[in-house]
């Protein structure tokens, strides 16, 4: 008859095999997310099918009505068809930083306990000096978590990078074609494709910093004099605050907001929230407001 | 110590929520100044 404790031990060495084949068939929260209508490559065939290369005398050949619709067409089909590249790319990156320390802590974590539960000596050693290989392993990639967080700062800056290079081209596609000009839009799409890139995250990511920087140095200031620059940041975070009425609700909105900027002095983020307003670091003012979105604080 | 924030060329349509806003932040002495261009000057004192 077998002892009370050995059936614990099988049952407890069932439960954690289960778990970690759970785990290891993959969990919907580590999967790219829902199916696709079309799959991304039919898509983007179906765009390049549906816009025709340019021609650009046969632009120019146009009344101003069917050259306004021609550009705002196929700025709009290139940002879509950008966009879903985007996504793509985006979900890759997050992947391959998730994957770096989730794969070799749960490789790790599945040996020592298999070890642990399992009782003749050989098989234990055997699982015992897996573990330390994965272990060892997983060493080698505590770099790579610095390299992760790197890169989830540099996927935040791509984003805004984007939103900001995508609001000039709205702006823009409300202008006439001489005001912007189809050339200007195709230069327009190619900032935008080159923010959504790791380089452009990277040239984001020092330029957001300088601009951290910046800002935290007007804001010591004794005595800031600017030109006003409205921009759409700005105007939204101010309207994020403005539209709940005046009290507590609003000072309570306020401060989850001022809560967002890591500024530890209160009276200080108070000045650099006055600053984003007026128009400085409108790169700040994008990453403020996308993090308030983010944190459902802003619509 | 007080410090000072002034932003010149404010358009009309924005200067009353920039207003609003800073005496939200918990500035005082908010004073907005309309200019011969038409645009406003705000000055604020925060802490």
């Amino acid at each position: 008859m077998r002892g009370v404790g050995e059936l614990r031990r099988r049952g407890m060495a069932v439960v954690a095999l289960v778990l970690a084949g759970l785990t290891l068939s993959g969990c919907v929260s580590v999967s790219d997310g829902p199916e696709r209508l079309y799959p991304v490559a039919v898509e983007t065939q179906a765009i390049r099918d549906t816009i025709p290369r340019i021609d650009f005398i046969e632009f120019v050949r146009m009344s101003e009505p069917e050259r306004f619709k021609y550009r705002n067409d196929w700025i709009a089909a290139r940002m879509y068809a950008s966009d879903i590249q985007y996504t793509v790319y985006e979900t890759g990156l997050t992947k391959e930083r998730q994957n770096v320390g989730f794969g070799s802590t749960v490789a790790t974590l599945g040996l020592t306990t298999a070890s642990q539960l399992f009782t003749p000596v050989v098989t234990k050693n055997v699982l015992s000096g897996a573990a330390g290989l994965v272990t060892g392993t997983r060493a080698a990639y505590e770099n790579d978590i610095l390299l992760a967080h790197s890169v989830q700062w540099i996927q935040s800056q791509m984003r805004t990078q984007r939103s900001i290079v995508a609001e000039r081209i709205f702006r823009g596609m409300k202008l006439s074609t001489s005001s912007y000009p189809l050339a200007t839009a195709l230069t327009d799409l190619e900032d935008y494709y080159r923010a959504g890139t790791l380089t452009g995250g990277i040239l984001g990511t020092s330029d957001a910093l300088g601009a951290e920087a910046r800002l935290a140095e007007l804001a010591k200031q004794d005595r800031v004099e600017v030109t006003f620059v409205s921009t759409a940041a700005g105007k939204a975070l101010e309207a994020c605050v403005l539209r709940v009425p005046a009290g507590a609700a609003r000072k309570a909105k306020l401060n989850r907001l001022l809560g967002l900027m890591n500024e530890p002095d209160a009276a200080i983020a108070a000045r650099k929230f006055a600053l984003l307003r007026i128009g400085q670091t409108p790169a700040v003012a994008e990453g403020l407001l996308r993090d308030a979105t983010l944190a459902g604080i802003c619509p | 110590m007080a410090k000072h924030i002034v932003a010149r060329e404010i358009p009309k349509d924005e200067v009353d929520g920039i207003v609003e806003m800073f005496r939200e932040l918990g500035a005082t002495d908010v004073v907005k100044t309309e200019q011969p261009d038409k645009t406003f000057t705000v000055e604020a004192t925060f802490a």
